[in-house]
């Protein structure tokens, strides 16, 4: 692997001192935020008063640095990963293995896949720290930024070594929040709509049903767990959408974090009267754990004020039910 | 071993002896009706020979003397045949004991340092300040309420390799083995590290200029994730101060990782702290002052793990959102570090919701950061190595130019696994202790070493058996340091060492010198005793009184105040049982610690103002901090310092008889029974102890739903005369303290729980009662006044225990009119503490055997 770009040897004019400076590139951990550029850039100049840092570039995370790695990495002799792994030694020892220099990526441009995961959290640069390293560590991750602040992850990776299941995975593991939405053109307003009954919801841990309609995936209904008494399957939410509507299809978000209570087996109901919904679902699906958004489309529009929505069966078997969100995807004029 | 020779049969003087019994005694104690389970008319032959048999011709003497026998409801003995009698059991007594001890030789049998006298022992011998040695050895035993007793100082082989530890760990320490003294570092840590798991959900927050810090805020609707990733992010090094809004708890026991000592000695400690109202996200003026304890923990194993051994070392006031600075000197061992709470705020899980630290309203404390400088050693090689090598040459040792020489056993240093930032100096080679001639400078040195080891002079000849250790293992290929260390570690491990070698009858110059020096350091004499001891002034009555005063005014004196009152009060037992945390959720840690502070204090307070024993029962004055004020329902008392607090006249607290410490001390966590505590005030503050339970006799255990009270309870047992005769004395106490509940504060009625396990309020509490002479008192504060009437008792008892604990053996029949001597020679001093403590140290009873 390649990492030195340039040997601007000057081999003359200037002086014997700068004759064997040369300027290398690397990949630079922990430099997730823009804010990180000062640290990192100390952390590079505090491991020889002759090291320069040409450049710091965020959009890839590399770092360009003009050194004599006779005088800077004396050690490492002339092979260029080894001079290149004891400066990331050095730089990893003075700043408790944060800052380190890998090689250039060598993936070419056509295998590199690019996603951005949506994330809720504090903004607190530990925090984004934890995010970005719950995913730069994966194998075939070229390049991660995270910022809470942003609400986001972002990640290039080699698709041949990993995917975006993968890092979301890898996420989950760390126990940071997802933050996707129900984000769609025609979904009936938030404000329009109104719990009218629930088969149980649990108060005591702020699993109210009125979550599921509060347009924040950061909460959630929980049916009842605590007290001995776990509700049992299945669930029902009645949802008074504010009027008479046309519907096309019904939206399901599951809990951004932690996969207890993911509806698997669903029923969507609909009906001009919240108590009268009839045996015949208006859509029914079998969801599965992911975090995203997932979609159920009728087969033909229905209509009615209010709508049943009946969970069956749970992801992995279990009593619970959790919801983040439903949306509700109205037919509109043409 | 006590051997008892003397059987006196009883002569025609017996003759009144008998008679006496016959008309007072046999209607109730004869073998018919044995009343009691006493039979007096059955054979009772007067063998001093038996201990059992004496004690109970002992305890005639006593029921005759006190009036309680004949009982009064029969017909009185006339004063002269009462007199007689007495006389004539007294003599007898005394004449078969006297008899006994002839034998014997001595009264104070062979006993071994205990635990505590061989740690201060080795740390005065060796000026190793606070090593801990004590850790190495087994718990004593204890007989007749102190361990410093030889009935309870047992020795086996268990001791043997525990002392054989001891010393080499002590000389690991001692001996240098580098050239240089080790620089002095100055390293400032955050508490940040300590408690970073709980800052992640919000029960503690980083605060910079007063503000919450914007670069970690406190957890709010959302969680920090990841400890690690926020410590390399510089969570601890970031320079702001750690807002904490707990206590700590089994789970909870933050510490500084960021610092583990690499060296012994004594270290500068700074801390700057604050107090704070945190309100939902903003700082605001704090509720008062609050505290936070420092204690010092030892790192185990690899230093990972929790339950680290801990010692406290001192409690902290925050006043205000103004940061204050404490000093204080500590000395470490290796792999220590400092323990860290918040003593005075709300127990854990009180700040969690979902809103976590945004969520919350609680009072908080902010430490700012403490800082660590040292270790300081005042010369160097230092007075621990000096006392084992005097001046003799650190060099390095080379092995090559050695090869047939063993080279130093010195410790290896290993750091354990821990974060902490300071580190040892390097050091080139093997840096030993030379002599170019080394016998003559090894017996120069155990010549010098060995006397103030044993504590008196050593005869020529056994230093020269000791170094003929030394010729051996030089002889065997050992370097001159590993000869000195093998007969250091003999040395110390000698019977000369571990044993306090007294002659028989009257003290010699030296064993008096141990003996009063052990009794109020705790520890071996100083030069100057010493020398006191070898120009025999000692013995001059005003020299004796002067170093009296001396030890008494020094620092170690310090052992003496706590380890004399730990023991008779049981005060080392104040955590053997936990309150219930339904009944007693106000109880925590830091109540406990002021409790024993608080009886130190006193103690302390009796000695410096020498103040008699009737203080143990009541006095105008406690000493308190603002947490046991607060306990004790006193106000206007501010800070986590004990100081004097003037008391009301109707407060029923005052002396001793109702301080925290004695109340928990004879509660069970859970109730309280107006036995233990009564028997508990009887044998140890007035002197008068019941006789044990009969056998087969079960305790009477109070009714924890509160349907019956203790007091039925109790009635429904005197009921049977066999126990009526200890209850009647015994219980009485214990009923005026039942105004106290099992963690010493003041109730008008009992707390119970209910079958749902909700606390309600309980029956009324009934403290009143009647003494055994028929005196009766309606509550505690009465009780006080009956008891602290009872003056010449209790300074009896007071000279009694502290007879027994510094001459290491139960007081016997004759002993009593020596401590009346000793108490009627303090009265004309006042009979206050210091002045009994003089007095007994003038007395026969204490310079001899």
């Amino acid at each position: 692997m390649k990492t030195l770009v340039s040997v601007l040897a000057i081999l003359s004019g200037i002086g014997a001192a700068l004759a064997d400076e040369a300027e290398f590139q690397f990949r630079v951990t922990s430099f997730f935020i823009p804010e990180r550029e000062a640290t990192v850039r100390e952390a590079f100049e505090s491991i020889h008063e002759s090291l320069e840092v040409v450049d710091l570039d965020f959009e890839t995370a590399v770092a360009t640095l003009r050194f004599d790695p006779a005088v800077v990495v004396e050690r490492a002799g002339d092979n260029e990963e080894n001079q290149r792994a004891l400066l990331s030694q050095m730089l990893r020892g003075s700043t408790r293995g944060v800052v380190d220099v890998l090689p250039i990526s060598a993936v070419p441009n056509e295998q590199i896949e690019e996603v951005v995961i949506p994330v809720a959290g504090l903004d607190c640069i530990g925090c984004s720290y934890a995010a970005y390293e719950a995913v730069r560590r994966v194998e075939g991750v070229e390049y991660a930024i995270a910022s809470f602040r942003d609400g986001r992850v972002l990640a290039r990776f080699d698709r041949e070594k990993t995917s975006e299941e993968q890092l979301l995975a890898e996420l989950m593991k760390k126990r940071i929040p997802l933050n996707y939405q129900i984000d769609e053109p025609n979904l009936v307003p938030r404000n329009e709509l109104s719990v009218v009954r629930v088969s149980s919801e649990e108060l005591r841990a702020q699993g109210d049903a009125v979550h599921a309609i509060d347009g924040d995936p950061q909460t959630k209904w929980e049916t009842r767990w605590q007290g001995g008494d776990v509700a049992q399957p299945p669930h029902e939410i009645v949802i008074d959408l504010g009027k008479s509507r046309q519907l096309t299809g019904f939206r399901y978000l599951a809990r951004q974090l932690g996969s207890v209570g993911a509806f698997a087996k669903t029923e969507f109901f609909i009906s001009e009267s919240a108590d009268e919904f009839g045996d015949e679902p208006a859509a029914a699906a079998t969801f599965i754990d992911v975090k995203k958004s997932q979609t159920v489309d009728c087969d033909q529009p229905v209509t009615g004020r209010y709508v049943l929505i009946r969970m069956l069966t749970e992801i992995e078997g279990r009593p619970n039910g959790t919801a983040a969100e439903f949306g509700f995807i109205e037919r509109k004029p043409d | 071993m006590l051997v008892i020779a003397a059987v006196c049969a009883l002569s025609s003087a017996r003759a009144d002896i008998a008679s006496f019994l016959k008309t007072h005694c046999f209607e109730c104690h004869d073998s018919d009706v044995q009343k009691g389970g006493v039979d007096l008319a059955s054979q009772l032959p007067f063998d001093a020979s038996d201990p059992n048999l004496f004690a109970k011709w002992v305890r005639i003497h006593d029921k005759i003397e006190s009036g309680e026998m004949p009982p009064p409801k029969k017909p009185r003995p006339l004063a002269a045949a009462r007199e007689t009698t007495l006389e004539e059991l007294h003599d007898k007594l005394i004449a078969a004991e006297s008899a006994q001890f002839e034998t014997a030789g001595v009264r104070t049998r062979l006993r071994r340092l205990t635990k505590r006298e061989y740690e201060n022992t080795i740390r005065d011998l060796l000026h190793l300040d606070g090593i801990d040695v004590a850790g190495f050895l087994p718990d004593d035993d204890e007989a007749h309420g102190f361990n410093t007793n030889a009935d309870a100082l047992s020795i086996s082989h268990v001791n043997i390799a525990k002392y054989l530890e001891a010393a080499e760990h002590a000389l690991h320490y001692a001996i240098a083995t580098h050239p240089e003294k080790p620089t002095v570092q100055t390293q400032r840590v955050s508490m940040a590290s300590g408690v970073r798991h709980v800052f992640l959900h919000g029960d503690a927050v980083l605060l910079r200029d007063k503000k919450p810090d914007h670069v970690f805020p406190p957890a709010g609707a959302h969680m920090h994730i990841g400890e690690g990733e926020h410590q390399k992010m510089g969570l601890s090094t970031s320079g702001a101060s750690m807002g904490l809004f707990r206590d700590e708890d089994e789970s909870f026991h933050p510490y500084f990782d960021d610092f583990i000592s690499v060296y012994p000695g004594r270290y500068k400690l700074k801390l700057s702290l604050w107090s704070f109202q945190w309100d939902k996200g903003e700082v605001l003026p704090s509720r008062g002052t609050e505290a936070a304890r420092l204690s010092i923990v030892t790192k185990t194993g690899d230093g990972r793990g929790g339950g680290h051994p801990s010692r406290l070392l001192a409690y902290f006031d925050a006043p205000s959102l103004e940061s204050q600075i404490h000093e204080t000197e500590v000395w470490l061992n290796i792999r220590e570090t400092f323990g860290y709470n918040t003593a005075t705020l709300t127990k854990p899980h009180q700040t969690r919701g979902p809103l976590r630290a945004m969520g919350v309203s609680a009072p908080g404390i902010a430490l700012d950061w403490l800082e660590i400088e040292g270790p300081f050693y005042e010369s160097w090689p230092p007075p621990s190595h000096t006392a084992l090598f005097g001046e003799l040459p650190l060099v390095q040792f080379d092995p090559n130019a050695n090869p047939d020489v063993r080279q130093p056993a010195q410790m290896k240093f290993r750091k354990s696994w821990s974060p902490g930032q300071n580190q040892r100096d390097p050091v080139e080679g093997i840096w030993t202790t030379a002599s170019k001639n080394p016998v003559e400078d090894a017996r120069q040195l155990l010549a010098d070493f060995l006397p103030k080891a044993f504590r008196r002079p050593v005869s020529a000849e056994l230093v020269e058996q000791y170094l003929g250790i030394v010729e051996g293992r030089l002889g065997a290929g050992d370097c001159f340091e590993n000869a000195m260390r093998e007969v250091y570690k003999t040395a110390l491990c000698a019977p000369d060492f571990l044993f306090h070698v007294e002659p028989a009858d009257k003290l010699n110059n030296f064993a008096l010198a141990n003996r009063l020096v052990y009794f109020l350091w705790n520890s071996k004499p100083d030069e100057t005793l010493t020398k006191l001891a070898e120009s025999g002034k000692i013995r001059e009555p005003e020299t004796l009184r002067a170093e009296v005063e001396r030890l008494l005014e020094h620092a170690r004196a310090e052992r003496f105040v706590e380890d004399f009152p730990g023991q008779w009060l049981k005060l080392r037992d104040i955590a053997a049982t936990d309150p219930d945390r339904k009944l007693y959720g106000e109880f925590d840690l830091f109540l406990q610690n002021s409790m024993v502070a608080e009886t130190r204090a006193f103690f302390r307070e009796m000695l410096t103002r020498d103040l008699d024993a009737t203080h143990l029962i009541d006095s105008d004055f406690a000493m308190l901090n603002e947490r046991l004020a607060k306990h004790y329902g006193i106000s206007d008392v501010t800070g986590s310092t004990i100081r004097p607090v003037r008391l009301e006249p109707e407060s029923p607290r005052g002396g001793v008889l109702t301080q925290g410490s004695v109340l928990k001390i004879t509660a069970n966590g859970t109730t309280t029974s107006p036995v233990p505590r009564g028997a508990f005030v009887m044998e140890r503050l007035v002197g008068v102890p019941p006789d044990p339970p009969p056998p087969n006799v079960p305790a009477v255990e109070p009714d924890i739903r509160g349907l019956t009270t203790i007091r039925e309870q109790l009635a429904k047992h005197r009921e049977d005369p066999a126990c009526a005769g200890c209850h009647e004395k015994m219980d009485p106490p214990g009923f005026a303290l039942e105004s106290f509940d099992v963690i010493g504060g003041f109730r008008e009625n009992y707390r119970v729980l209910t079958e749902d396990g909700r606390r309600v309020e309980g029956p009324h509490v009934d403290a009143s009662g009647q003494l055994a002479d028929g005196r009766e008192f309606s509550n505690v504060v009465e009780l006080q006044q009956l008891l602290a009437g009872e003056r010449e008792q209790l300074q009896r008892n007071l000279a009694r225990q502290l007879a027994v604990y510094a001459t290491g053996r139960e007081l016997s029949f004759g002993d009593r009119d020596r401590i009346e001597q000793i108490v009627a020679k303090a009265e004309k001093s006042g009979g206050g503490l210091r002045s009994l403590i003089h007095e007994l140290v003038q007395s026969q009873l204490f310079q001899t055997r």
